[in-house]
């Protein structure tokens, strides 16, 4: 496994390097949109025990968490159009644009048609190798009605809801102090000076063998 | 049984089991680039991951799943939960686990396993001969002591 050399944005948008935008200072944009802005401070990483996981895990159906910048197209009547940013998580960034436009017609009155994207940049975990717990509120398409959940009720989703990528809608994601935790399996984690036994374990060898001479020992 | 009431019994204090998931455990990585490496266990997941660090055997920070190591015996002394890789670094160095792990049957079963593995076949050859050479002794003093009794 390698070890991650993510690096942290430091700066929210990069919205001067974008065609068309010379003219928006940074600090204007982030004040302009902060009322839009997504209560999201958190990403997903292999580091953190999160309380929900959908499809949270490694791999490729990680999901990440981007930062995408859209505006409706200039015209003669709003010349400097308003920056809309939205903070989602989606599997990759042709996917996070797609859920830009979803959310923000919902939200606003800017469709992809008459709009257009400003920015797009990943946000990654800041401290990736230390462990925290996550809280993801979420609200998602259940089989009866629309549940609106905070924090949502299960672990999985996808195996306790059987509820897909595109039922489900990530309203927040935060680290939890403890005692904020709800999940009893989670809780259970968090006892001082926590340890426990593996009990009945194979130990498996990089050589992995079918069948085998002996019976492999299980006491641990 | 709850959590915590295990947690505290005597009977796992006593030790039921050996070897624990605990913060300072030393581990043996058993799957993936780090094969064969000492680690140790810097902090719990969860009930399936550890975040483990080797600086001193150079296994990078990163969690690694129980089913892929095994716990040794080793635990290192008043390891600080969540260290950073020069603290681990340290506390590895001075506790010297790593001379530690080589005195254990463990490691040197699979010392020996490595250098049969590397052996060529005169080496096995002459192994072979050396073998005898001891059978040969040892049964000799074997029969002079049988006569005598």
């Amino acid at each position: 496994m390698s070890q991650r050399t993510r690096k942290t944005l430091s700066k929210p948008i990069n919205v001067s390097k974008t065609k068309n935008f010379q003219k928006y200072s940074h600090s204007n944009t982030t004040r302009r949109n902060r009322k839009y802005l997504w209560p999201t401070n958190a990403t997903a990483g292999r580091m953190v025990r999160t309380e929900e996981y959908i499809s949270f895990s490694d791999g490729d159906r990680k999901l990440h968490e981007y930062q995408v910048v859209g505006r409706k197209l200039p015209s003669a009547k709003e010349k400097v159009p308003r920056l809309y940013r939205l903070r989602l998580f989606a599997p990759n960034e042709v996917v996070a644009k797609s859920r830009f436009w979803y959310f923000l017609k919902k939200l606003k009155k800017v469709k992809k048609a008459a709009g257009e994207l400003v920015s797009i940049n990943e946000i990654f975990e800041k401290k990736p190798l230390q462990i925290k717990n996550y809280g993801i509120w979420l609200r998602y398409d259940s089989r009866s009605e629309l549940t609106p959940l905070s924090p949502a009720v299960n672990q999985d989703m996808a195996a306790r809801h059987r509820a897909r990528f595109s039922s489900i809608q990530i309203i927040r994601v935060a680290e939890l102090t403890s005692n904020n935790v709800r999940r009893p399996y989670i809780k259970q984690l968090l006892v001082p000076r926590l340890r426990f036994p593996l009990p009945h374990r194979v130990a498996r060898g990089n050589k992995k063998s079918t069948f085998l001479a002996k019976r492999p020992s299980t006491f641990y | 049984m709850a959590w915590d009431s295990f947690h505290e019994s005597t009977r796992f204090r006593k030790g039921a089991f050996k070897r624990l998931v605990e913060v300072g455990r030393v581990v043996f990585l058993n799957y993936g680039d780090d094969t064969g490496k000492l680690a140790v266990i810097v902090d719990i997941i969860d009930h399936n991951r550890a975040l483990v660090d080797g600086p001193s055997t150079g296994v990078p920070r990163h969690s690694h799943p129980y089913r892929r190591l095994t716990l040794t015996d080793i635990v290192i002394e008043k390891f600080p939960r969540g260290a950073r890789s020069p603290t681990v670094k340290k506390f590895f160095d001075n506790q010297k686990i790593l001379e530690k792990w080589n005195k254990t049957s463990w490691a040197k079963k699979l010392e020996n396993r490595k250098k049969r593995a590397s052996l060529s076949d005169f080496d096995r050859f002459k192994l072979l001969k050396l073998k005898k050479q001891r059978r040969f002794i040892l049964q000799k003093e074997v029969s002079a002591l049988k006569a005598k009794s």
